[in-house]
Order: C-alpha cells, then structure tokens, then sequence
C-alpha cells in the first residue's frame, strides 16, 4: 500500500528521518561520552580521577599538590596505584625544525596500571621518576610514523626534547593519547623544592582495588588529606579531596549540555512523529472505505490495526535507515563545527549501541505515530463505509478530536522548545556580556616554550616576555600565571580566559597579549 | 398492504419451525437517532429464510431493505429483537465475534462491488479466507475453484481497474463464494450494471442456487426481485409481503 502512495510515503519517511538523523547524531555524542568504552584502558569502571579542592569552592577541583600526592602514594591501601601527569609542551629539535608537540609528565606506574602496553619497547621503571634519573620518553604512535617514518629502531633513539637530549624507551599504541590529545610523556621527575605543598597543579588518576569502592577510597583519601592538613595547616587547611569516576570527571562539563540538547532533539522528533500521525489519519480517513471492506470481509481490528502497524514499522524502518544516512552527515558536521581538538577517547563512529538507537527509536516511533491512527482507522462506520460513494472522509467527530489533539500537542511542544531555546539564548548573551576583566575582541593568546637547557633561569619567561613583546604591536602582555580552571578539551588560539590553563612549568608559559589598536 | 399478517406471515413462512430455518429474526427493529430524534428504521420484523432459499427483499427507497440487509450480514447491530443464525443468537455478539461469523457463514455481493483497486482478483478473493487463517495452498485452491465457477479464473492477476463493471461484479461473487459460507447476502447486486451484465449476473446468482447456494438479495427492481423463489416486500421498516414465486 505504500508503494501505491509514494507522495505521502515519501514525506512521512523524510519526516521520521530528520528526527531520527537529529536524535541518532545527538545520540552518537551520548555514546561517545557516557557509554562507549574509552579505549585500551582496562578496567575503566575502577579508574577515579583525584583531586584536591578549596572548601569555600568545593564544585571546583584546585588540582593536587605534588607533595600530598606522594603522601597519598605511600599511604593509600584502597587504590592499586595512584598517578600524576601535568601537561606541558614539548619541543623536538634536531630535524629541520623544531616540532612542538603536547604532553605530559607522568607517574612511572601510571600507564602499568592502567592496563596499557606499548606497541614498541617498554614502560617507565619506577626509578625513572626520580629527579635525576637519566631523562626517558614515550612517544605516540603519530610521532613514532610522522618523526620516524615507523622505524622500529626509533626506540633507543636519543633526541633532544625541551633542549635534552632524551632517550625513547617505547612507542605507544595508535590513539592512546592520555589525558587528553598527548602525543609524547615524560617520567613526572619532581622535587618538592620546586613544587612545594601548597601548589596544586597535578591531575590524579587511580584504581580502585578489586572488590573496594569509590566510596571507601574517597574515605581513606579524606582521611589522609586531613591528617595532611593537621601537620601542614599553612598550606592544607580547608583542603579536602575529590574522588570520582574516571570517566563523570572528564565529561563533567559536558554531560548537563548534552543531555539538554539530546532532550531538545527529542522535542524536534516526537513534534515529526505527531505529523506524520496526522498525515496517516487523514490517509486512514480515506482509506475508510478499503479498511470497511476488510471488516466486512471478516478481519478483526486486530487484523487491521496489525496491518496499519505494519505499514508505519516499515515508515519508522526505512526513517531509520535513512536516519542514520542523515546522522553520519549529522556527525561530521557536528564535529567539524568543534572548536576544539576532542581527547583521544572520544569516538563518534557508529557502533551498535548507535545503530541499536536508531532501530529502537524507529520502532518506538512506528508506536508512536502509527497506533493511535491505526485504532482510529480500525473503527470505521461500518455500513456508512461501504456505501458507494459513502463517506470515507474526517473519521466524524472522534477522527477530528484526535487530530485537534495532536495539533495541540504540536504546538505545546514547539512552545516548550522555543521558551527553552529562548532561555538558552538569554544566557548566552549575558555570559558575551560578564566582565572577565580584559577586552576579548583584542585579545590573543600563545603559548612559548623556553627550553630549560636554553633558559635554565627561573626568571627566564618573564625576562623573555618583556624583552621579546617589546617591539610587538601589542599594548600590554601578561605572563602572570591565570587561575587554574578544570578544561577538558585543549585551548585553541581564541581567547576563552575562563578555560584557560595555567602552566607552572617553568619552561613555558601562557600569555594573553592586548593587541595595539 | 395490511400489517395484521406479519405473525402470520411468519408462522406461514417456509421452514419457520422447520428444522433447516438458516436465519430466524423475531420482533427486530433498528432505530436511529440522529440530533435527538428517532428514526425507526426496522420495525419489529420476524423472519425465517431456510437453508437453500432464493429470496429477495424488495420495496421503495429508503424502507428499510439495506438496513435489514446489514443486520442480517452482521455489518450492523439491531436495536431490539432476537436474530439467530445457524441456530445461534448473534444480535449481541461482540464485534470480534461478529467478524468471525461474517467471515466464515456469511458471503457479500455489494452494488458497488467494493473490490480493493490496490490487490488483484485473485488477492481480492483470496482476502476473507486470509482473514480465517487458511494456509495458502488451501487458499489458492478455494480461490481459483471460485474464479472458475464465475468464469473469471483467466482474469486472476488483473487489477479490478482492468475489467469491466459486470466482470469486476463476478469477481466480487467469487469472492463471496471462495469462503463456502452459509449464505450469500447481495445488496442491490446489479444497481452499477447495464442491463445486459445486470441480467448476467442474476443468471449467475440463479447458477449459484441451483447449485445449492443459500442467497439474501436486496432489490428495488421487480423484474430482478422475481429471478428469486421467494419475496419479501418491505414498506416503512415493516415486512408488508411474503412471497413465494408461482
């Protein structure tokens, strides 16, 4: 029958299709952020990312401090290993040019009890964390194809990183670029002199033991912050910790935002749904006459509401398909319209969870808009359909009510949309309008790496900014460290201060710059 | 016509207490109400039609024949009186009930033929028997026996659209007959035809009962309303004749 009315079969599909392409690429997002394993790691649903926070600001993690993370280390009996990375940019030189790569200075046994092994080579040992322990990197497997050409003898290769001459001890695996977009790691090779309590900057990673909770680590690690507090009360006091899952941590700024807008896309697909309800009533009405037949001939309102069904399953079906079509479309565009370089383990390819998604959403809707006409269609006057010429019109006052209702309900949930769409709007344009106490049209931002072998003085960056910006078209630098704020996808050059982050290593530095006008 | 006979009429109808009576109404009427008023279309009619019957229901426009006609095919329910069928009292029955006896004892012949225009002759025949479950090498069977009787097994991948009124009319008979059912009821069956197929397709429904079919037809044409053994003449939703032909 539908073959027989490709206008209205077409329109219905297209319909079923942009809301199930709009809900499959929201969908996918969902997917990559909350559901879909993050790669190579093992044991995911024991990692806990730590950290330590202010009391008088406790929804924001501070970072830890890297003394109190080595009291955690030697103390912690609930976790099977507990590790610290900062971020840094490191400099290859040597080649042709100097390639500047981000990465990340790590605990030794970070990657060991994470689960994840190196295609090439080895780990850290443990004694590589020391400060003078002789300097080791892993590199990513882009570096190793793009710097190496895929050598295997890169591994035992010395070369200099951040003016060092640096030793590869392994490659890692494709798309293991831990936290976030890393490309190579150093062993984390700290003192307590350069980076005394009281400077909270580390990111923490654990793993809770098997058979203990996050619940009973988070105790113990409340419980030795405390006792850090009571002996270091100039640095600790009001210091308390954080421990959540691995994965609520880094999708914390996200998950609200994506859910509200997966909730919206939703809104969009019931509002297609109630067309296409109303184009198969008004097609139900004019099949008055062909359905009275069938009644007459003996089938049951099951009979025919099984047959009516079955033609809006195989709506929502092809929808489905066809959605699905869309949202690969959908994803692309969503992606590239990412500001942003999104960390390594988000993938938004197409797995089962998605293609499961879109067939149950295409079943779901089938219900949805072909049940109610379906029961409608199923109840028709019976000597009045098979009359010649008899009426095959509105389905009479019941046929209208129903119709009526799913324009109301239409209209309401435009409505719901547009107030909530209204409302995102309104805060969007107060946040352009906060004060965040520079101009950010005329603000740029970049971030320089001085090589310690290069700039061994710790002063160095800031004599660098004020001799090297002098000549600038700029009215004013700053290299003044920006207050430390949880960001989760890398920074690019456009001013974003509220997710700017500060580095401490002395070897580079962040600067925004106030272009001259 | 006097209405003293309709008891009468009744217990002199062939077969009323005889035990081969197909269908029995007694005191059945039907009332309609439209913006509050009543319109009574039926009232009180008993009747007996016997397995084997020819009979025809005839009267003026808008007496009363279509909507016996539709109570007797369990398209419509009366609004009083008893009706059995086979013995069975279906005046009540639920709707899913009354479809499966529509399905299984009870054949249609519309005026306007009422064949689907999207299956084909042989899909619109083989529907009802769709509807009761049959397998479908049974039903292949059943249909092309039935397109052969009314001499349309060549047409059977035909859309109705592709034949003329008097054959898309023998289909709808083969339709009716494929499920063997207790009674054919045809409501004004040659209203849509010229006369040459009108008188063919009575000749076809006498065909059907020499052959031992049971048939109800509705007509308001006294020349086709005489092709039957038996007449019953309505008048204002009162059975005002009962009439066995010479």
């Amino acid at each position: 029958m539908l073959v027989k009315t490709p206008g209205f079969t077409a329109i219905s599909i297209l319909a079923v299709a942009l809301g199930i392409g709009a809900s499959t690429t929201m969908f996918s997002s969902i997917n990559a952020l909350l559901l879909r394993p993050m790669p190579l790691m093992q044991d995911q649903d024991r990692l806990v990312a730590v950290s330590q926070f202010f009391q008088k600001n406790a929804d924001q993690n501070a970072g830890t401090a890297f003394p109190d993370y080595l009291e955690w280390k030697k103390n912690v009996t609930t976790l099977d290993g507990i590790a610290a990375i900062q971020e840094a940019t490191f400099i290859i030189s040597g080649g042709d040019k100097p390639e500047r790569y981000l990465g990340g200075q790590i605990s030794a046994d970070a990657f060991a009890f994470m689960g994840v092994q190196p295609i090439l080579g080895r780990l850290f040992r443990p004694e590589e964390d020391q400060l003078n322990a002789a300097p080791v990197a892993l590199i990513g497997y882009d570096i190793w194809q793009n710097h190496f050409g895929g050598d295997r003898a890169a591994v035992g290769q010395t070369i200099p990183i951040n003016g060092k001459q640096v030793t590869i001890v392994g490659v890692m695996p494709k798309g293991w670029r831990f936290p976030e977009v890393c490309d190579l790691w150093m062993p984390l090779q700290m003192d307590e002199k350069d980076h005394p309590r009281g400077m909270f900057f580390l990111d923490c990673i654990g793993k809770v033991k098997k058979g203990v909770s996050i619940e009973q680590a988070r105790a113990e690690l409340d419980a030795i912050t405390a006792r850090i507090a009571v002996q270091y009360p100039e640095t600790n006091t009001g210091i308390g910790v954080h421990v959540t899952p691995f994965r609520e941590e880094m999708v914390r700024n996200f998950k609200t935002l994506t859910l509200l807008v997966m909730g919206a896309v939703l809104f969009v697909h019931l509002i297609a749904c109630a067309n296409v309800a109303n184009l198969l009533l008004a097609r139900g009405a004019t099949r008055a006459k062909e359905i009275g037949i069938r009644l007459a001939l003996g089938a049951s309102r099951l009979q025919i509401v099984r047959q009516l069904l079955a033609e809006s399953i195989v709506l929502g079906l092809v929808g489905s398909a066809l959605g699905l079509l869309l949202a690969v479309w959908g994803v692309d565009l969503m992606v590239s319209a990412l500001p942003n370089e999104v960390p390594f383990w988000i993938h938004f390819d197409f797995d089962w969870r998605v293609f499961s998604f879109a067939l149950g959403i295409g079943a779901v809707s089938s219900l949805l808009f072909g049940l109610l006409p379906a029961l409608q269609a199923s109840h028709p006057r019976l000597v009045d359909a098979l009359k010649e010429g008899g009426r095959t019109g509105s389905g009479g006052a019941k046929g209208q009510r129903v119709r009526n209702s799913l324009v109301i309900a239409e209209v309401a949930l435009a409505l719901v949309l547009l107030i909530g769409a209204g409302l995102m709007m309104r805060s969007f344009m107060n946040l352009q309008k906060t004060d965040i106490g520079v101009d950010p049209s005329s603000t740029l931002t970049f971030r320089v790496g001085l090589p310690e072998a290069q700039f061994p003085d710790k002063e160095a960056p800031r004599a660098f900014s004020s001799s090297s910006f002098r000549s600038w078209p700029i009215s004013r630098a700053w290299n003044r460290p920006v207050p430390r704020r949880p960001c989760r996808l890398r920074e690019t050059s456009a001013p974003r201060p509220s997710c700017l982050k500060a580095s401490r290593n002395r070897n580079s530095f962040r600067t925004p710059a106030r272009c001259a006008r | 016509m006097a209405t003293e006979t309709i008891n009468e009429q009744a217990a002199r109808t062939p077969g009323a207490n005889g035990s081969n009576s197909l269908i029995h109404l007694d005191g059945v009427t039907k009332v309609f109400l439209t913006d509050e008023v009543e319109t009574h279309a039926l009232s009180g009619i008993h009747l007996d039609i016997r397995t084997g019957e020819y009979v025809s229901i005839a009267g003026p426009s808008g007496c009363g024949k279509s909507t016996l006609l539709s109570i007797l095919g369990l398209l419509d329910t009366p609004s009083g009186g008893s009706y059995s069928l086979k013995g069975t009292e279906v005046a009540n029955l639920s709707f899913p009930d009354r479809a499966r006896i529509r399905n299984r004892e009870i054949g249609f012949i519309f005026q306007s033929f009422n064949l689907i225009g999207d299956l084909t002759v042989f899909e619109n025949v083989e529907l009802p028997l769709t509807y009761r479950g049959m397998g479908a090498s049974d039903r292949k069977g059943f249909v092309l026996e039935a397109l052969e009787r009314v001499g349309m097994g060549h047409r059977a991948k035909h859309l109705p659209s592709q034949l003329s009124g008097g054959q898309q009319q023998r289909v709808a008979v083969a339709r009716a007959l494929a499920g063997k059912p207790a009674i054919l009821l045809a409501d004004e069956p040659t209203g849509n035809l010229d006369s040459r197929n009108g008188d063919a397709v009575m000749a076809l429904l006498k065909e059907l009962h020499a052959g031992g079919a049971t048939i109800c037809m509705v007509t308001h044409d006294t020349r086709f309303a005489e092709h039957a053994d038996r007449t019953i003449h309505l008048f204002d939703g009162r059975v005002v004749e009962d009439r066995m032909a010479a």
